[in-house]
């Protein structure tokens, strides 16, 4: 389609953690510090810069791109910050491919940083203006609500138990044992999540992910700088993205069509026609469980209502055939909203350069997939990478 | 017209009343911190100092804006400074009238990079761009590691 090819070449990541003493803006410098090493470049050499950070209302600043532009490296550069809520931080290196893709420069700096802690005395507060003024606010709800509405009418859509999507919290958060970067890593049970408190049936605390404070950063190079830097350049060779409704009430709740087709977009740029086949490893977005198994399906990495027989049977696993959230996702390495989309996506990177340490998959992967979702049940975006 | 522009009052229109229900505790940051607790224990202002290139920053940060380097290094400067510019405000952000005019100042310092916005108590006649001002301190058992440490600056 006349796109130029881009590469990561390098990236950074900062501890998840529930309160961090950096500012915003510190710890977008840490990631994007991060990333510059791994590349072997300077600020200097970067001529362009995207962040992606999700709702101002979190961090309590209003024009957070801009209060976040110093630490990003985006001083007097062409700086722009995206958002799509919760599929920002995949959002944000599609942004930068776009900068690259497209010719307009050569090196592009990718920062995604969130901090929720600022906000009291919970996130959920920001989050209640997202709903509709007029048909939904007046009844005070919470996005663990209509996550409850979803999770149910999965699970009864394909006679699923709760212990069925409790594995997934169970995978990731032993997964995230091996992540520097965790924040709630845990050797839970089954047994553990079914009896954590119950916000809202049939979703119990340790079925989500927390709020966290945190960045990460990658570097995009065009082909003839990414070969001279490394010669282990990670290759984005498709991406997509999709928004459906914010009248959420009027979707089909079992399953993310907007992540389908948002996949589909991806995949066919990618000269993808079998991902259950082609894609070695798997970063789906999975602020709840549940989340996991609905975006494995909206991916079209198995059939609809398969992804959580697949997860009992070990075929996510680490060791699995498809590996899913081998760094402990946003369930175990914390949700600090956009930088855990691109957690995700150097997850992916990592693991085709095989250099996710106690972390890596076996078999040398080739091609993997990172998705994020968010805004209101409504976004979906996917970034497809190749060794 | 599709707007109804002719209506005046609120309460003409149904309406729901809303607002985001939060409110915020934000942290110093690693380099504020220094900062702010320097000032509040010895009552001095400090600056970071960049070992790569050189750049001295007020206040301080943990980076350097101009070279991107990491900084651990900072400094004690004095605490008076040159007034870059100033305002005199009638009205404070929600458009009540203050009982006096509220005097503004960004104070800059020697060859440091940035500066403080803060109060000034300086006659009007004095009132100039470029005069010598210097910090007034709240004393130290007032101090509690924030802006308003500094009560104003007053002219030299």
């Amino acid at each position: 389609m006349g796109f130029r090819k881009v590469a990561i070449v390098g990236a950074g990541i900062t501890k998840f953690v529930r309160r961090a003493q950096e500012t915003g803006p510190e710890m977008s410098y840490l990631a994007s510090k991060m990333a510059l090493d791994q590349a072997g470049l300077k600020l200097k050499d970067v001529e362009m810069v995207t962040l992606g950070t999700a709702p101002d209302a979190f961090d309590g600043v209003h024009m957070k791109g801009e209060y976040l532009l110093s630490g990003a490296g985006g001083n007097n550069k062409p700086y722009i910050r995206n958002f799509v809520g919760g599929g920002t931080g995949v959002f944000a290196p599609i942004h930068g491919w776009m900068h690259v893709a497209s010719g307009a420069c050569d090196v592009c700096l990718v920062v995604c940083s969130e901090k929720m802690s600022s906000c009291h005395p919970h996130p959920q507060g920001a989050f209640l203006t997202i709903f509709d003024h007029t048909t939904e606010q007046p009844l005070k709800p919470t996005l663990i609500w209509i996550f409850a509405l979803e999770m149910r009418r999965y699970m009864e859509t394909y006679g699923l138990t709760k212990e069925d999507i409790a594995r997934v919290a169970v995978k990731n958060k032993n997964n995230a044992l091996d992540h520097p970067s965790a924040q709630v890593a845990e050797a839970v049970t089954i047994e553990d999540i079914l009896n954590s408190e119950v916000l809202a049936e049939p979703v119990h605390r340790l079925d989500i992910s927390p709020a966290s404070d945190g960045a990460a950063a990658v570097v995009l190079a065009s082909e003839d700088v990414a070969k001279r830097l490394t010669d282990k350049p990670v290759w984005i060779d498709g991406v997509g993205w999709n928004l459906d409704t914010a009248y959420w009430a009027t979707k089909d709740l079992y399953y993310p069509r907007y992540v389908e087709k948002a996949a589909r977009m991806a995949y066919e740029m990618a000269g993808i026609t079998e991902p259950h086949k082609e894609i070695q490893v798997a970063e789906p977005y999975d602020p709840f469980d549940y989340k996991e198994l609905h975006h494995m399906e909206g991916l079209l990495l198995c059939e609809r209502g398969e992804a959580a027989r697949l997860t009992a049977e070990g075929y996510t696993a680490r060791t699995g055939n498809l590996p899913t959230c081998p760094s402990g996702g946003a369930l175990g390495v914390g949700n600090p909203i956009a930088a855990t989309g691109l957690m995700k996506v150097i997850e992916i990177f990592l693991q085709l350069r095989e250099e996710a340490g106690k972390r890596q998959v076996p078999g040398k992967p080739r091609v993997g997939v990172a998705q994020a979702w968010g805004d209101l049940m409504q976004v979906g975006t996917v970034i497809v990478l190749r060794r | 017209m599709s707007f109804k522009e002719t209506i005046q009052s609120n309460i003409q229109l149904s309406y729901f009343e809303g607002q985001i229900p939060v409110n915020y505790q934000y942290t110093l940051g690693v380099a504020g911190n220094k900062f702010f607790e320097t000032l509040k224990q010895k009552g001095e202002f400090i600056a970071s100092v960049c070992s790569h290139c050189g750049v001295k920053t007020i206040y301080p940060l943990i980076y350097c804006e101009e070279c991107f380097n990491p900084i651990d290094t900072y400094v004690s400067i004095e605490l008076e400074g040159e007034l870059y510019s100033f305002t005199k405000c009638y009205r404070d952000y929600q458009g009540n009238t203050y009982d006096e005019p509220h005097v503004i100042g960004l104070i800059r310092f020697d060859g440091i990079k940035g500066g403080i916005i803060h109060r000034l108590n300086i006659n009007e006649k004095d009132l100039k761009l470029g005069i010598r001002v210097k910090a007034k301190l709240k004393p130290t058992n007032k101090r509690t590691g924030g802006l308003d440490d500094i009560v104003c600056f007053e002219k030299v």
